[in-house]
C-alpha cells in the first residue's frame, strides 16, 4: 500500500510540474527512430529475499512517430520451492507488447527523458505441479495430497506508468508500476499457479500490480 | 530580454526534470528493496480457514443471540470438543474437514443436540511461500436438524483466510427449561 501511495504521489507531483510549464513555446522536433533494448532487474534483487523464484525479463521499444514508441517485453518465470510441508515447481515464458506515450514536453533538444503512460497485452504459458502437499489440520487429521503436472495459458491486458532518464550517451535508467486485469487463464479448479509469469500473484477480482525498474540502451540511427 | 530568461529557465528547468527522474529511480529501488520485497521465509497472511458461524434470534433477525453454554464437536470425532461447555458464546469457529467433501458438526445446547452437515468443494492454494497451502471452502449445500435450530441462513458460501461469518443460525430467544 505505502509503495502505491509514494508513486502515486511521485507521478501527480511529475504530472504537475509538466502541466505548469505545458504553455511554453514550441521546440522544432527533428524526428529521429531509434531503438532501445532493456533489462529488468527487478527479478533480481527479489531473488535476494526470494531464492526460489527467478525472473528474467527483456525488453525493446523502437519510436515510430514523435512520442509514440512500439514496445515488448519477453522472458521467463522459474519457481522451485521445497519446505517441510509441501514442494511446488512451476517454469514458464511469457510476452507482452504495446504501446508507450510520452506526456514529458521536449525541454531541450539534447534531452531523451521520457514520462510514459503505457498499454500492453500479455500472454504466458506455464506448467506446474506440486509433488507433495501437507495441510496440518489439528482436528481433523493432516490433509496429505500432491498435483501432477498441469499446463495453464493465460491472458491479460495491462495499464502502467513509467519514467526511462538518460544517464550516459544511450543509457538509460527506468522504472514502472503496472495495475493488470486477467481476462483469461485455463486454470483448473484444483490448483490455482502460485504466479503467472508475466503477470505476477493474482489479487482479488483477477487483478495484480507490479513494480519493474529496469536498465536501457539506446541504439541511435 | 524576456525571451533569454525563458530560455535560461526552460534550461534550468530540463536539468532539474532529469535529475529528478533519476532520483526517482533510486527512490523506487529503495523501495522495491526493503518494503515491496516479501520475504520466503516469513509468513504474514492467515492460514486459518474456519467455518464462522453466528447465533441470531429468530423473533429480531438482527438481534445476536448469547447462549449461556455449548458444546460442540465434530460427528466422527465426538472425543474431542471443539467448544466444552462454553459459556456466553454468540459465535463458534468450527473447522471444515479438508479430507473429505462434506463435514457434520453436532452443537449441543439447552440439553438438546442439533447437527448441521455442510458439503463444499475444496480449493487448495498456495498463498504464499512462507505461509505455504492452504485449503479454501466453497459451500455447495448444508442440511440440519431443527430441535433447537429454527433455521439456519447462508450470508457467505466462500470460506477464506478471512473474517468473514458464513452462517446464521437463527433459534429461541426464550430458553425452553422456561417453559
Amino acid at each position: 500500500m505505502s509503495i502505491l501511495r509514494s508513486t502515486f504521489l511521485i507521478l501527480t507531483l511529475t504530472l504537475i510540474s509538466i502541466s505548469l510549464h505545458a504553455n511554453q513555446e514550441e521546440d522544432i522536433l527533428i524526428f529521429q527512430p531509434s531503438v532501445r533494448i532493456g533489462f529488468d532487474a527487478s527479478g533480481l534483487l527479489n531473488r535476494i529475499w526470494q531464492p526460489e523464484v527467478t525472473n528474467i525479463e527483456f525488453s525493446v521499444d523502437g519510436k515510430f512517430k514523435p512520442d509514440w514508441f512500439i514496445a515488448a517485453e519477453a522472458g521467463y518465470l522459474d519457481i522451485d520451492i521445497s519446505r517441510e510441508l509441501f514442494d511446488y515447481t512451476s517454469n514458464g515464458l511469457f510476452a507482452r507488447a504495446g504501446v508507450d506515450y510520452n506526456v514529458l514536453e521536449k525541454r531541450e533538444p539534447e534531452s531523451n527523458d521520457v514520462v510514459l503512460l503505457m498499454f500492453r497485452y500479455g500472454y504466458s504459458n506455464l506448467t506446474h505441479n506440486s509433488d507433495r502437499i501437507e495441510i496440518v489440520d489439528p482436528y481433523w487429521g493432516n490433509f496429505n495430497s500432491s498435483v501432477d503436472s498441469e499446463n495453464i495459458n493465460s491472458h491479460w491486458v495491462e495499464l502502467g506508468f513509467a519514467l526511462k532518464a538518460e544517464l550516459f550517451r544511450g543509457l538509460f535508467l527506468g522504472w514502472s508500476v503496472r495495475g493488470r486485469y486477467l481476462i483469461y487463464s485455463s486454470r483448473d479448479a484444483m490448483l490455482d499457479p502460485y504466479n503467472i509469469p508475466g503477470f505476477g500473484i493474482i489479487r482479488k477480482s483477477n487483478t495484480a500490480y507490479s513494480l519493474h525498474y529496469s536498465i536501457y540502451y539506446r541504439f541511435p540511427f | 530580454m524576456k525571451k533569454v530568461n525563458t530560455r535560461l529557465f526552460i534550461a534550468f528547468f530540463g536539468r532539474l526534470m532529469h535529475k529528478m527522474l533519476l532520483y526517482s529511480f533510486f527512490i523506487i529501488s529503495v523501495f522495491l528493496a526493503f518494503v515491496a520485497c516479501e520475504s520466503s521465509d516469513i509468513c504474514r497472511e492467515s492460514t486459518d480457514t474456519p467455518l464462522r458461524i453466528g447465533f441470531y434470534s429468530s423473533d429480531d433477525g438482527a438481534e445476536m443471540v448469547i447462549i449461556d453454554s455449548i458444546t460442540v464437536f465434530g460427528i466422527g470425532r465426538e472425543d474431542t470438543l471443539i467448544y466444552n461447555n462454553a459459556r456466553n458464546v454468540s459465535r463458534v469457529e468450527v473447522p471444515l474437514n479438508v479430507s473429505k467433501d462434506t463435514t457434520s458438526i453436532g452443537f449441543l445446547l439447552r440439553e438438546t443436540i442439533d447437527t448441521l452437515t455442510v458439503i463444499y468443494n475444496r480449493e487448495i492454494n498456495l498463498i504464499s511461500i512462507g505461509c505455504g497451502f492452504v485449503s479454501f471452502f466453497d459451500i455447495e449445500d448444508i442440511s440440519y436438524t431443527t430441535n433447537e435450530f429454527n433455521s439456519i441462513y447462508i450470508e457467505n458460501n466462500s470460506v477464506r483466510n478471512d473474517i468473514n461469518e458464513h452462517f446464521k443460525i437463527y433459534i429461541s430467544d426464550t430458553d425452553t427449561d422456561i417453559d
